[in-house]
C-alpha cells in the first residue's frame, strides 16, 4: 500500500506539467467525473489512510476542488488542521448582484500591503467600468484573473494539491462563489535574510555575496553573474512533505547530456519524506555512499558556481540552504578556492603549494611523529632525538596514547568551540591555551614536541579550504595514527596505499575522483598543482565536457606591451616611461 | 559472455606500470647482482641486454599486433594447440606468480633489515600480499591508474636519490675496462636481461588498451627508459662504491644513507623504502592480475577477480620458503640460477610463439569475429 501511495500522490513528472500549462490541467478537470461525497466523508479515509503510510498522502480527500464555496473551504482548513497561520477571509463583493467569496493565504509568506492593497481592495469594490463591461459569458471569477487582481503572477488550477503547494509558497489564494476552480496571486514577501558575506568561504579579493536559503535568489544571484540563455535552470521538487524546490542549473552544451542525465535519474530516484538541506541530497545521490571522501563539491559562493558552471558541471540548488552542489567533483578542486584565479597566478599557485603542503601535514604529521619517535629514533638528527627524549622522560605515556589523547582534546575543542555562543568561544580558547597549553605540560602530562606536533596538524587542517575534505582527513588521520603505533613507517605507507588504491577506483557520477592525477590528463594539470596565467588557460577541463565546446578563449589573448612604432610613448614631462 | 576484464588501459599507464615494475627490482637488489659478477663492467653488461631486449620487444608487440583481441595465454592456445598452449600459459603464469612472492619477500626483508627489525617478516609479507591481491581484484585500471599518479612522485624522488650521492663518485673506479675478461660481462648480461625481459607481462595488457596501435611505441619506451635507469644506477653504484659494491645487499639504500645536506637532510634512506614499497605493491598487484586473469582464462572461469585473494594467500607461503636466509637468497640470485632461469622463459615464450605463429601462418591479422577475451 505503501508505494501504491507513492505513486498516486506523488508524481514528479505530473507536477511540473500542471504548473507550466495551468489552462491544460483545467479543462481535463471540468471533463473529469466529479465524485459527489461530502468533504468530511472523503476527508475521513485519507486520513486513517496517511497513518498507514506516513508522509505520502495529504489529507483532504479528493485532490480536486468542487463547485462550491463552503466545501472547497471547508477542506482546505481541514488539511491545515488548527493552524494559526493560516488566514482566512471571506468577503462579499460590493457589486449586484454580490459576489462571495474567499481569499486565503499563510500568514507571515505573503506581503499583507500586497493581499491588502491589491487583492482584497480590487475584488471587494471593482471600478465600475470593468464591472460594467461584463458580458454575460464572462463570470466574475474571468473578470477578476483578467482585470481585478492586481499581481504579477496570477494562475488558475483546479487542483488542490496545487492550492496546498502554493499556499506553501506564498501566494494568496483566490476562491469565488460556485467555480470549482481557484485563483492564485503572486503575493509573497516573507522576511529574509539579506544577501551576506559568506560565512565558510571568506576571500580577501572577489565578491562578497553569498546564497541565502531561497532558491529563486540564488538562482537570481547566478543568472545576474551568467546572462546567457544557455544557463538552463530546471525544477524539481524533492520530499513529499517537504516538497522542497530543487533545480539543476546548467550551460546547455558545455554539460553533457550523459551527465545531466544522470543527475536527473539520481533526483528522480529520492522519494522521502523531506529533504532539509543539500546535505540530504548528497547522500541520496553520491557513487559511494561508504567513502570518506566528499564526493560532491558544496559552496556557497555564486563566482564558484559560475566558474563550475563553465566548466562543464552541474549546479543542484535546495530551497532551503545556501549550500548548492556541484557536480561532478574532483579531489584537487577541493584543495582550491575562487580567490586563486583572482589573485595574480603566481600567488594562486603558490597558495596552491602550501594547500598541497597542508594537506599532507594535517594528514600525516601526528603518525609520522608517533613511528619515528616509537620505532624509528634514528632517522632524526642526534640532537634533536635527544632533546626529544629528555622532554618525554617524565611523560608516563607512551607516544601513540599521548598522541590520540592530545588529538581527542584538540578535537573536543574545536567542536566546544564550534556550537558555543561567539562570547563564550573566548573563554573555551583562553581554557584550552592556559590549561592544555601551559599546564598539561608544566604537569607532564604531554611533551611540548606533541603539543606543537598536534597544534601543526590543526592549523593544516585549517588551511584546507573545503571543511568536508578537513572532516575526512581528520578522519583518516586517527586510522594512520593507529597504523604507525603498530607498524611504524610501514604502517603509514600501508595507508597511504589504501587511501590512494580507494582514491583511484573512486568516481564522482561516473568521471574518475582523482582526475587529472590518475587518470594524468596533462592538459588539466596546468589548474592543479598550479595555476597557470589565465590568457593561457585556453581550454576547458577535459573529461567532463562533450569535444565539441572545450576551448573557451581565442589565442594568443597573452597581454603585450604596445608595439613600438619607433616613438616611445614618453609622459610629457619626462619622468616617467612606460 | 561479460568479458572477463572491463577495464581499459591507456599506452601511457602501460608504460608507468612496466617502468615501476622494471624499477622496483632495479632500486633492491639488481645492482649489486650484476656488479658481482661483471664487477666495473656491470655498465657494458646492461647495455648488452639493453640490445638484447629492444628485438624481443618488437617481437612480443607484433604478436600482440596478430592477436589484437586477445591476451598470451589465449594466442598460445590457438598457435600451439590445447597441450602445449596451456603448458606455456602454465609457465606464464607461474613466472609471474613466483615473481610476485619474491618482490613481497625482498620489500619485507628491506624493512626487516632496515627500520622494523623485530617485526616478524610473516607480517610483513602477509599485509603486502592481501593489498596487493586487494589491489589486483580491483583490475587492471586501478593498477594502471596507480602506477600512472605515482609515476612522476616516484621517478622525481628515484632520480634524487640517484643525484645526490653524485659528488662520492669517482670514475676511475670504472677502469680498468674488461680486465676480466668479457665472458663474465656476458653471463652477468642475464641478470638485467631477464629483469627487463619482465616487460612480456604486457602482453597480457594488450587487448585492454584504448589505442592499441601505441602498443609498440610504449613497449619500446619502456625498455628504453627502464635501460637508462638501471645503466644509471648501475654506473652510480659501481662509481661510488668501487669494490665493494659486490658485498653491498641492498646499494640503493645505502646510496640513500650517504646522502646529507648541511647536516639537516639526511636519512633520506626512509624515501627510498617508501617509494620502493609503494612500487613494491604496484608491481605485486600487476603481477598478481595477471595471475589471476591467465588462470582464469586457461581454465575457461566466468571470473577472475575470485582468484586474486587465493592467490594472494599462495604467494605469502611461496615468498616465505622462497630462500632461508640472506646467504641463500645471494647464491639463488646469481647468473646461472636465477639468470637462467628467468632469461629462458622471457626469452623463450615470445620466441616459440612467434615461430609457431610464422610456421602457421598467423602472418596478418586475424579475423574480427575470433573468439573475444
Amino acid at each position: 500500500m505503501f508505494w501504491k501511495g507513492f505513486l498516486r500522490i506523488f508524481p514528479f513528472k505530473r507536477k511540473a506539467k500542471q504548473s507550466s500549462e495551468p489552462e491544460a490541467g483545467n479543462s481535463r478537470t471540468e471533463n473529469a467525473p466529479r465524485q459527489e461525497e461530502s468533504p468530511l466523508g472523503t476527508a475521513l479515509p485519507a486520513i486513517e489512510h496517511e497513518k498507514a503510510s506516513p508522509g505520502t498522502s495529504f489529507p483532504g480527500g479528493t485532490a480536486e476542488l468542487e463547485a462550491d464555496l463552503a466545501v472547497n473551504i471547508a477542506k482546505i482548513q481541514l488539511a491545515y488542521g488548527k493552524s494559526s497561520d493560516l488566514v482566512m477571509r471571506e468577503l462579499k463583493t460590493a457589486t449586484t448582484p454580490s459576489v462571495k467569496l474567499a481569499v486565503i493565504f499563510i500568514d507571515g509568506l505573503v506581503s499583507d500591503r500586497t493581499v491588502a492593497e491589491n487583492i482584497i481592495a480590487p475584488l471587494l469594490k471593482p471600478s465600475e467600468e470593468i464591472v460594467s463591461e461584463k458580458v454575460p459569458p464572462i463570470t466574475f471569477f474571468e473578470t477578476a484573473e483578467k482585470s481585478l487582481l492586481q499581481a504579477g503572477e496570477v494562475s488558475v488550477t483546479s487542483s488542490l494539491e496545487e492550492v496546498f503547494d502554493e499556499l506553501s509558497s506564498g501566494k494568496t489564494v483566490v476562491l469565488i462563489g460556485e467555480e470549482n476552480r481557484a485563483l492564485l496571486a503572486g503575493t509573497q514577501g516573507w522576511k529574509e535574510r539579506g544577501v551576506e558575506e559568506p560565512a565558510t568561504e571568506a576571500v580577501v579579493r572577489g565578491p562578497r555575496d553569498s546564497f541565502d536559503e531561497n532558491l529563486r535568489n540564488n538562482t537570481a544571484l547566478l543568472r545576474l553573474r551568467l546572462k546567457s540563455p544557455r544557463l538552463h535552470i530546471e525544477g524539481f521538487q524533492i520530499g513529499v512533505l517537504t516538497k522542497t524546490k530543487v533545480a539543476l542549473a546548467y550551460l546547455q552544451g558545455v554539460a553533457s547530456d550523459k551527465l545531466l542525465a544522470e543527475v536527473k535519474q539520481r533526483l528522480e530516484r529520492i522519494k522521502v519524506d523531506g529533504i532539509l538541506e543539500s546535505g540530504y541530497l548528497e547522500e541520496f545521490i553520491e557513487d559511494e555512499p561508504l567513502s570518506p571522501f566528499p564526493q560532491l563539491l558544496r559552496t556557497e559562493r555564486p563566482d564558484r558556481v559560475t566558474a563550475c558552471l563553465l566548466e562543464g558541471k552541474v549546479a543542484i540548488f535546495t530551497d532551503g540552504t545556501p549550500f548548492v552542489l556541484l557536480v561532478p567533483a574532483f579531489l584537487p578542486e577541493f584543495l582550491t578556492t575562487p580567490e586563486d584565479y583572482y589573485e595574480r597566478f603566481f600567488i594562486g599557485s603558490f597558495v596552491r603549494f602550501i594547500r598541497y603542503a597542508a594537506f599532507a601535514i594535517s594528514l600525516v604529521l601526528p603518525s609520522l611523529y608517533v613511528a619515528i619517535v616509537t620505532f624509528h629514533q634514528e632517522m632524526l638528527p642526534t640532537p634533536l632525538i635527544l632533546s626529544i627524549a629528555s622532554q618525554r622522560e617524565g611523560v608516563p605515556f607512551p607516544t601513540f596514547v599521548e598522541a590520540l589523547l592530545l588529538e581527542l582534546v584538540f578535537e573536543i575543542l574545536r567542536e566546544a568551540g564550534l556550537r558555543l555562543p561567539r562570547i563564550i568561544g573566548q573563554a573555551i580558547s583562553i581554557v584550552g591555551v592556559i590549561i592544555v597549553g601551559q599546564a598539561a605540560v608544566e604537569a607532564g602530562l604531554f611533551s611540548q614536541f606533541m603539543l606543537i606536533v598536534v597544534s601543526l596538524t590543526a592549523i593544516a587542517s585549517f588551511a584546507t579550504p573545503v571543511f568536508s575534505l578537513a572532516i575526512t582527513l581528520r578522519l583518516l588521520r586517527f586510522a594512520l595514527l593507529f597504523l604507525a603505533s603498530a607498524l611504524g613507517v610501514f604502517g603509514i605507507l600501508i595507508g597511504v596505499y589504501i587511501i590512494l588504491l580507494h582514491l583511484v577506483s573512486l568516481r564522482s557520477f561516473g568521471f574518475p575522483y582523482l582526475k587529472p592525477l590518475g587518470p594524468v590528463i596533462a592538459s588539466d594539470l596546468k589548474d592543479t598543482f598550479v595555476r597557470i596565467p589565465l590568457w593561457a588557460m585556453r581550454t576547458r577541463p577535459r573529461l567532463i565536457v562533450p569535444p565539441r565546446d572545450t576551448i573557451r578563449q581565442v589565442e594568443s589573448l597573452k597581454p603585450e606591451p604596445p608595439i613600438d612604432t619607433g616613438k616611445r610613448i614618453t609622459d610629457k614631462r619626462g619622468d616617467e616611461e612606460t | 559472455m561479460k568479458p572477463l576484464e572491463g577495464g581499459k588501459i591507456s599506452p601511457r599507464q602501460l608504460y608507468a606500470l612496466l617502468v615501476l615494475s622494471h624499477l622496483e627490482t632495479t632500486t633492491s637488489i639488481l645492482p649489486s647482482l650484476t656488479t658481482a659478477l661483471a664487477g666495473r663492467d656491470s655498465w657494458l653488461a646492461v647495455i648488452l641486454a639493453i640490445l638484447a631486449v629492444l628485438p624481443l620487444g618488437l617481437l612480443v608487440a607484433w604478436l600482440g599486433k596478430r592477436f589484437p583481441r586477445q591476451t598470451l595465454i589465449q594466442y598460445s592456445n590457438s598457435l600451439l594447440g590445447k597441450v602445449l598452449g596451456s603448458l606455456v600459459g602454465l609457465v606464464y603464469i607461474w613466472f609471474f606468480v613466483h615473481l610476485s612472492s619474491l618482490i613481497i619477500r625482498e620489500s619485507a626483508v628491506g624493512f626487516n633489515l632496515s627500520v622494523l627489525p623485530r617485526t616478524p617478516p610473516i607480517v610483513l609479507i602477509g599485509l603486502l600480499a592481501l593489498l596487493g591481491a586487494a589491489t589486483a581484484r580491483g583490475g587492471i585500471e586501478i593498477i594502471g591508474r596507480l602506477a600512472e599518479s605515482s609515476f612522476m612522485f616516484i621517478i622525481f624522488f628515484t632520480l634524487l636519490t640517484l643525484i645526490l650521492p653524485l659528488n662520492f663518485a669517482h670514475l676511475e673506479h670504472l677502469q680498468p675496462f674488461l680486465a676480466r675478461g668479457a665472458t663474465r660481462v656476458f653471463t652477468a648480461a642475464l641478470i638485467p636481461l631477464g629483469l627487463l625481459g619482465e616487460f612480456i607481462a604486457a602482453a597480457m595488457v594488450f587487448p585492454y588498451l584504448t589505442k592499441p596501435e601505441k602498443a609498440t611505441r610504449s613497449l619500446l619506451c619502456t625498455i628504453l627508459t627502464s635501460g637508462a635507469i638501471i645503466l644509471f644506477f648501475t654506473l652510480v653504484t659501481t662509481a661510488v662504491f668501487g669494490r665493494t659494491a659486490n658485498n653491498l645487499t641492498v646499494p640503493p639504500f645505502k646510496l640513500a644513507r650517504m646522502i646529507s645536506i648541511g647536516n639537516f637532510l639526511e636519512r633520506i634512506e626512509v624515501i627510498v623504502l617508501a617509494v620502493w614499497t609503494i612500487i613494491a605493491l604496484i608491481k605485486t598487484s600487476f603481477y598478481l592480475w595477471i595471475g589471476a586473469l591467465g588462470s582464469a582464462q586457461l581454465f575457461n572461469l566466468r571470473g577472475y577477480r575470485e582468484l586474486a585473494f587465493p592467490l594472494g594467500i599462495i604467494i605469502i607461503v611461496f615468498s616465505i620458503t622462497a630462500y632461508d636466509n640472506f646467504a641463500d637468497a645471494i647464491r639463488f640470485y646469481t647468473p646461472r640460477v636465477w639468470g637462467v632461469y628467468s632469461v629462458t622463459i622471457v626469452m623463450g615464450l615470445p620466441l616459440l610463439l612467434s615461430a609457431a605463429a610464422l610456421l602457421r601462418g598467423y602472418k596478418t591479422k586475424i579475423p574480427e569475429n575470433a573468439p573475444d577475451n
